[in-house]
């Protein structure tokens, strides 16, 4: 399946980029975020939530072709 | 009341009824900084009878690019003193309750206890986790919002039993995993449309308004407008770890603050400044004037009441951090670590006395 990945706050700047097309044999939000992590290790220090359809998605979440988010917490004020 | 609040009243929605509900409402604003100066100055507006200020920190040159509470006369004054001046020249129907203290474990129960609301205008996790913790404790709502450069988040957080941040975050990030506003920088109008946000988000629970962000998250980019709603789904077993615990816990005590850092180019010559000197006696330049003592001289319990910023120095600024952590960890909170080493110290002294 194809979709297309949305970095967020600072893991866009850590990415280098803030958009990925991104092809995924996963069917679950946890499934997916392993591959990620496979695929970009520099994104193992770092927290972060997906996001799809205007819901945060995890663990047996299914995911969908489309947009997905991934965004971290921010901490300023 | 009826004059200066006629906008409101007009409005079918709020009327006289509304308006009276806000000026019985009690609000805690945790944070005089960016989002804190844009919450406190619409709700003091609006008329909402009772607000506390929780802050520490006194003003500096550099906050003024966003926190339009404070002005250049104020730069080393308190906040909180700062704000309730502001505040009350705006509107005195309001009572301005000051709490010039860090919010902590000891005392998050304690104060958030007198109020209906609590808004996290925070600028770090350890906060912004002990709000959180407090708020689920006293089944108060919390009202949260933060920063990353261009973008924010805002929701409101534990209100009738909906989800709270650790549902959105179980675990904090790790020890300098995020950057904060000081270290990064931020727009300046960007803690102005957050806060601003958030006080909606508060007059729209006072006054039972139409749908409060709660259970999803907002996010804002300035830089595109573009505008997230994601659904945040409740996780019971976090909440219930909070609510068994017989206190709060902090989140990695002091870790996911990054050092405070000044650098010389954001100091006053008017702030009320104590220099400290954590290098050994023989190294060179030796730095001479009155506000200037070393790191042994220092009496803890003076440091901590005492209405100056302490702000350590060393060759490079790597000792001086560490410094500075020790002594946050010590409970001094209003410490600094100097960015630029001693002899930079040495030609700003000499230029600025």
């Amino acid at each position: 399946m194809e979709v297309k990945l949305i970095y967020h706050g600072k893991l866009a700047e850590l990415m280098k980029f803030a958009t990925e097309p991104f092809h995924t044999e996963a069917l679950t939000a946890a499934d997916l975020s392993s591959e990620l992590l496979k695929l970009h290790p520099e994104l193992a220090n770092s927290t972060f939530q997906l996001a799809q359809k205007n819901a945060i998605i995890s663990g047996h979440d299914p995911i969908s072709e489309g947009t997905i988010d991934i965004f971290p917490p921010f901490s300023g004020g | 009341m009826n004059a200066r609040y006629a906008r409101h009243i007009s409005l079918s929605e709020v009327g006289t009824q509304g308006q009276q509900k806000l000026a019985e409402a009690k609000v805690l604003v945790v944070g005089a900084g960016g989002l804190g100066c844009a919450v406190l100055q619409y709700l003091t507006a609006a008329g909402v009878g009772t607000l506390g200020i929780v802050d520490f920190d006194m003003i500096s040159l550099s906050n003024l690019q966003r926190q339009v509470l404070y002005s250049e006369k104020e730069v080393g004054k308190k906040k909180v003193d700062c704000a309730k001046a502001r505040l009350q020249a705006l509107n005195s129907d309001v009572e301005i309750i000051t709490h010039d203290t860090d919010f902590n474990v000891s005392n998050a129960e304690t104060l958030c206890s007198s109020y209906d609301i609590i808004v996290d205008a925070s600028d770090n996790f350890v906060t912004r986790y002990c709000i959180n913790d407090a708020c689920i404790r006293l089944g108060k709502p919390m009202v949260f919002g933060s920063l990353y450069k261009f973008q924010g988040q805002v929701s409101v957080f534990n209100y009738h039993e909906g989800p709270s941040y650790r549902c959105l975050f179980p675990k904090p990030p790790q020890p300098g995993e995020v950057p904060n506003c000081n270290e990064i920088g931020v727009l300046g109008v960007l803690p102005g449309l957050i806060g601003t946000l958030q006080a909606t988000e508060v007059l729209k629970m006072i006054l039972g308004l139409g749908d409060v962000l709660s259970g999803t998250l907002l996010q804002y980019d300035t830089r595109t407008h573009t505008q997230y709603l994601w659904n945040i789904s409740k996780q019971p077993e976090e909440i219930e770890k909070v609510k068994n615990r017989a206190k709060i816990v902090p989140v990695q005590t002091q870790d996911c603050i990054l050092t405070p850092t000044l650098s010389l180019q954001e100091i006053s010559s008017e702030e009320a400044i104590l220099w400290i000197d954590v290098r050994e006696a023989h190294e060179l330049p030796k730095i001479e004037a009155q506000n200037v003592i070393r790191d042994s001289e220092v009496d803890l319990s003076e440091a901590k009441t005492k209405g100056k910023k302490l702000v350590f120095f060393c060759q490079s600024g790597v000792r001086s951090r560490k410094a500075t952590d020790e002594y946050m960890a010590k409970g001094v909170s209003n410490c600094y670590s100097l960015q630029e080493g001693a002899a930079a110290l040495q030609q700003w002294l000499a230029e600025k006395t």
